[in-house]
């Protein structure tokens, strides 16, 4: 298992490399000069000039991103913000907090929401409450979250006053932050945990486990549910991943400083360092995420922990992949 | 031969649409569906006003009969607005969509199909592509390239490749090893015959599905999109562009925000329903 | 209708009253003050900023050496007492007893160094540029004879504005520029005492202040970008004061129990700008066809919601020497016969460039489509705030808003040596602009600039079109909050009651 992690650990090198390479190369042909964008019209051409020759903007392409790259390897120096002369590491480090909370959060809710509920649907599937709840999660995928943000803070800040509109500062404040971005992600688990469960539910251990006098409850919540795990565990991993610097809209509506927003505002300015910075550190927290979806795999199915102690098997590979 | 294939898939075809139809939410969702084509191919014969008709004496009416749907902070009628924008919408979720099912589709063939270093370097890629949210990549690729309605098409429909390369993955490494895959090899056929005769057709299934429900989250991104003011410019209808410069309104005027965000909701709700149904018929082992 | 009446009679009546409330009188007062303001602050190194946005928190921490108000008068801060050697020569004598936040005592060394600060970064120089530091002496410690190379009518203005706030030599010298820039030594009535970036600024009482002490032991600036949600902060009690309420919010605010809206004149307008290296724009009849287009009143009143004023002038009467043009008439069909004698009778098609503020946004899309009435279509982009001044050339047409409250600076965008946006090259107002920065003698200045005004409504590079208020909208608990055209509140002036 360990090993398994520290190869994993190895394999996030490349992709990260890559990530860089890629935001790297998009913004260094992206039109508009930063030196412009920076100084303003204000700067003459020399004081444009110098900017570039200070941050290594005259240098060609190649080694400008290796340069980049020795400072990010060998200091673990993202770089400086353009804008606030800070450096990139800090003004991340700054705004994560609020972005991994909110993140932590709604994906709590989402999972405590929409296994429960996938679950009690599956188990009644056609009755009144699977009717409710299906469409109730087809609302929830399809409701655009800003356009819910909005309806929240009208109706539960304006109009009954029971929490506050803008800010991250105290419990009160995450409430409909959290509801606004887990609604989705909870409509997303439901609708998986419902059908991994139906497809479970029809599997011939299970029959064999009612066959033999198992409570209802034991069947469903033992054997069914961990067999469920594996997409359901997919899907928890992605939605928390994406929320990490994808959280944007709802960054904006409630005013949350966080690192969505960050990112948005850096990518309008061009502001280069910290749009690489940023992205580089977002794709590692979600390598990590992934890391630990795999490991959380491994404890819900044994087929797949037995792939990482002996060879990996094509056949196992594709069980995994198929998952 | 080729005469029992067709009729084959014709009887195919024939049990699917009838598991199809049996699904209530999916023919209301079809029939949704069919309404926004309409609106989206023949607007001005379905809107009273055009989308860019501003009568500043006209602002903020409530919906009536002359505005079903009230009329904006520009006095445009909001409800002809949300039949043009039906054409925004769904060219956008089905150009985004192609995009990525055609390179998605081409990534997975290659990555299942030869496996090894092409599989390799293939899911490295998709890795890299998986560890930046959709939306930061997509804001970079339209920050790089420019605003315009292609490049957001562009930006979104890159975002979804990996979903379908790991689809089409997946359902070429079930099916690569099976016995008429070999037949086929050993009959001399290439490669590229193989994949696109015999092995695309046969998972067709699972894309068909990926890509209905990710025309849903096109058309959510696109929204979000032009939300954070990255999107479609005014003064085009985009249904989140209305939701964007509406929300200052939202306290006074309802009508303003609430009729895009249903247009919205209920198209994406609609395409889901679809998606479900389809999944469900053409994968009739979920169905008891 | 009735409603509209009502709020027409709030607006006038929210412009006269005091920002005092009734029966506040004998209640205790709280430690706090929270305001909600719209952006965060990239720098609170004063040199460096040229946003507005950034002044009016920086103005607390801050002080500057003399105070110019509206009227022109000049009030003494750190300099106590000045008078002109000659029209080169500008001698001041600065207060003994300031000392900045971090203990060390203010003197001649600070204005110097402030001084050559603000002449190497971009973003102050031009405001700077007259200053000759070499030549510039200090006599003692508290004082300093500075020099000029060109007589410079608006030194006062550029002193006690933004640009102009004293720093502490040794503090930077210590820290470097970009750490100061993230925790500022100024001898402000304020510390600066925690600023957590896109959420909140702290400020706690400078108790070694050499004036009047602040009456607010602390000032927390609450960042909240959505205008309505500013709004909706003050409505739950949230925050005390709002800075930048957006029109719509008005009449809800002043029908709002223990709120009330403090609304006055700024320096703020809107313009409408043309590339004079265009050749389609270059033409005369072309740019007077545009502005005949644009129906002002009915744009401004809409978007304004009857809160601005529709522009009667090439810059706002709240600035130096404005002259009266009356506003630029509405005449489609002349528009039309002027497009035809242009060579345009089936009009022409565009770029625009808008920055992307939502109220920016809905000016652009009511002029595009009285543009496209009269057969102009525009393509239209849309840039934040910096991106925008540093792309804004290359396109043929923009709106751009100004704030800035000395004609000199607002008129430099037609300068060539300024050059980058609308490129008129006209050496008349080259020589113009020039000499009028060098008027000492107000009414000839005045003259200067009322034919430099003349001469530009004529020439329509430009089409201002709207002269749009500062709103802010307070809890009745806050007395003693200012309404300064440039949002420049003094928050050591503000009580808050409980």
């Amino acid at each position: 298992m360990i090993k398994f992690i520290f190869r994993r650990l190895l394999m996030m090198i490349p992709v990260l490399i890559g990530v860089s390479f890629v935001i790297f190369s998009m913004l260094y042909f992206a039109p508009g000069d930063a030196a412009d964008v920076i100084l303003g019209d204000l700067a003459t051409p020399e004081d444009k000039q110098l900017f570039r020759a200070e941050h290594g903007l005259d240098k060609p392409f190649l080694v400008q991103y290796f340069n980049y790259m020795k400072g990010v390897v060998t200091e673990g120096d993202l770089g400086t913000s353009y804008v606030t002369r800070q450096p990139v590491t800090i003004e991340i480090m700054e705004r994560f907090p609020a972005t991994l909370q909110l993140s932590a959060m709604s994906v709590f809710l989402a999972v405590v929401i929409g296994v429960t509920v996938g679950i009690i649907s599956a188990t009644r599937q056609y009755s009144f409450i699977d009717h409710l709840a299906t469409s109730l999660s087809m609302i929830g995928v399809s409701m655009p979250n800003f356009w819910q943000g909005m309806m929240l803070i009208i109706i539960f800040s304006v109009a009954l006053r029971w929490f506050p509109p803008s800010g991250f500062s105290t419990p009160m404040h995450w409430v409909l932050p959290a509801v606004t971005v887990g609604t989705n992600a909870s409509a997303n688990i439901m609708r998986m945990t419902r059908s991994s469960m139906l497809e479970i539910i029809r599997q011939d251990y299970i029959r064999t486990a009612r066959a033999k006098g198992q409570t209802e409850a034991v069947v469903i919540w033992k054997h069914a549910l961990k067999n469920a795990l594996i997409p359901i565990i997919t899907v928890v991993g992605l939605s928390f991943g994406r929320l990490l610097g994808g959280a944007v809209l709802t960054e904006s509506i409630f005013s949350i400083a966080g690192v969505g927003k960050l990112m948005v505002d850096a990518i309008k300015l061009k502001n280069f360092p910290m749009v690489q910075g940023g992205v580089l550190f977002i794709a590692f927290v979600m390598s990590i995420v992934n890391l630990v979806v795999d490991v959380l795999y491994s404890f819900a199915d044994p087929r797949i922990r037995s792939m990482y102690t002996r060879p990996r098997t094509r056949k196992a590979a594709t069980a995994k992949e198929a998952a | 031969m080729s005469d029992t294939v067709s009729m084959k898939k014709r009887g195919q075809f024939k049990e699917t649409w009838r598991r199809f139809t049996k699904n209530k939410g999916a023919v209301i969702g079809l029939g949704f569906i069919a309404l926004l084509a309409v609106c989206a191919l023949i607007p001005s014969v379905i809107a009273p006003y055009g989308f860019d008709d501003q009568l500043l004496s006209r602002r903020f009416q409530s919906p009536s009969g002359a505005h079903l749907f009230g009329t904006d902070e520009y006095g445009r009628d909001i409800f002809s607005r949300v039949v043009y924008g039906c054409r925004i919408s769904l060219t956008l979720g089905l150009v985004s969509v192609t995009i990525s099912c055609a390179l998605g589709i081409v990534l997975g063939c290659v990555a299942g199909y030869y496996g090894k270093v092409a599989d390799n370097v293939i899911m490295r890629v998709i890795d890299v592509m998986l560890s930046i949210p959709n939306i930061l990549l997509a804001v970079s690729i339209v920050a790089a390239l420019g605003t315009s309605f292609f490049n957001l098409m562009l930006a979104i429909g890159i975002g979804a490749v990996p979903g379908y390369a790991r689809v089409v993955r997946a359902a070429i490494l079930s099916v690569k090893e099976q016995e008429y895959i070999e037949a086929a090899r050993s009959n001399g056929a290439s490669d590229l015959r193989i994949i696109v005769s015999h092995i695309v057709p046969n998972c067709m299934a699972p894309i068909i599905v990926q890509a209905t429900m990710s025309i849903a989250s096109a058309v959510l991104s696109a929204a979000g999109m032009s939300f954070i003011g990255l999107g479609i410019m005014p003064p085009t209808p985009e249904w989140g562009s209305m939701l964007s410069s509406g929300r200052a309104y939202i306290r006074d005027y309802w009508y303003v925000v609430t009729f895009p965000g249903l247009a919205i909701m209920l198209t994406v709700f609609s395409i889901n329903l679809l998606g479900d149904g389809l999944r469900d018929a053409l994968d009739p082992r979920l169905k008891s | 209708m009735r409603r509209k009446a009502f709020a027409l009679a709030a607006l006038v009546l929210a412009a006269t009253v005091a920002a005092s409330a009734a029966g506040n009188a004998g209640k205790k007062t709280k430690d706090t003050l929270r305001v909600a303001i719209w952006e965060d602050l990239k720098t609170m190194d004063p040199q460096a900023s040229n946003f507005v946005s950034y002044w009016m928190v920086q103005l607390n921490i801050f002080d500057k050496l003399v105070y110019e108000d509206s009227k022109g008068v000049v009030h003494p801060r750190l300099a106590t007492e000045w008078k002109f050697l000659d029209d080169l020569t500008l001698e001041m004598k600065l207060r003994k007893d300031v000392v900045f936040h971090d203990s060390g005592k203010f003197t001649a060394e600070d204005v110097l160094f402030t001084f050559s600060r603000g002449k190497a970064n971009p973003v102050s120089a031009s405001t700077f540029a007259p200053f000759d530091l070499e030549k510039t002496v200090i006599v003692d410690p508290y004082t300093i004879r500075i020099k000029f190379k060109t007589p410079y009518a608006a030194v006062f203005n550029t002193l006690s504005t933004g640009r102009g706030a004293i720093v502490s030599k040794a503090a930077v010298e210590r820290m470097g520029s970009d750490a100061f820039a993230r925790s500022p030594v100024g001898s402000g009535p304020y510390k600066l005492e925690r600023w957590k970036s896109g959420t909140e600024i702290a400020l706690v009482r400078n108790d070694a202040y050499w004036g009047t002490k602040a009456i607010t032991k602390n000032v927390v600036y609450s960042i909240i970008p959505e205008a309505a949600n500013r709004v909706i902060e003050l409505e739950t009690g949230g925050v005390d004061a709002v800075f930048d309420v957006a029109a719509n919010d008005v009449k809800r605010v002043k029908a709002m129990k223990g709120a009330h809206i403090l609304m006055g004149n700024s320096s703020r307008y809107m313009t409408l700008t043309f590339s004079m290296k265009d050749k389609l724009l270059s033409d005369k009849n072309v740019r007077y066809a545009l502005s005949y287009a644009i129906d002002k009143k009915a744009l401004v009143d809409a978007v304004y919601e009857g809160t601005a004023t529709t522009a009667n002038g090439m810059y706002p009467p709240t600035v130096f020497a404005f002259k009266d043009k009356g506003v630029m008439p509405y005449d489609p069909v002349k528009a039309k016969e002027l497009l035809a004698k242009a060579g345009y009778p089936d009009g022409f098609t565009m770029d625009f460039l808008v920055e992307n503020r939502e109220i920016d946004i809905r000016l652009a899309e009511i002029i595009q489509n009285m543009w496209a009435a009269v057969g102009v279509k525009v393509k239209m982009y849309q840039m934040n705030a910096s991106t925008y001044t540093a792309q804004g050339h290359k396109f043929q047409a923009g709106m751009r808003a100004g704030n800035v409250n000395e004609p000199s600076n607002i008129l430099i965008i037609y300068d060539s040596a300024f050059g980058e946006r609308l490129e008129p090259n006209d050496p008349w107002i080259d020589k113009k602009l020039a000499a009028a920065k060098t008027i000492y003698d107000s009414k000839k200045r005045a003259g200067a600039y009322a034919e430099i005004q003349d001469y530009l409504y004529d020439a329509r590079w430009t089409v201002p079109f709207a002269f749009t208020p500062v709103i802010y909208a307070l809890s009745d608990k806050v007395e003693g909050f200012a309404c300064d055209p440039m949002q420049q509140v003094e928050m050591s002036k503000v009580t808050v009651y409980q």
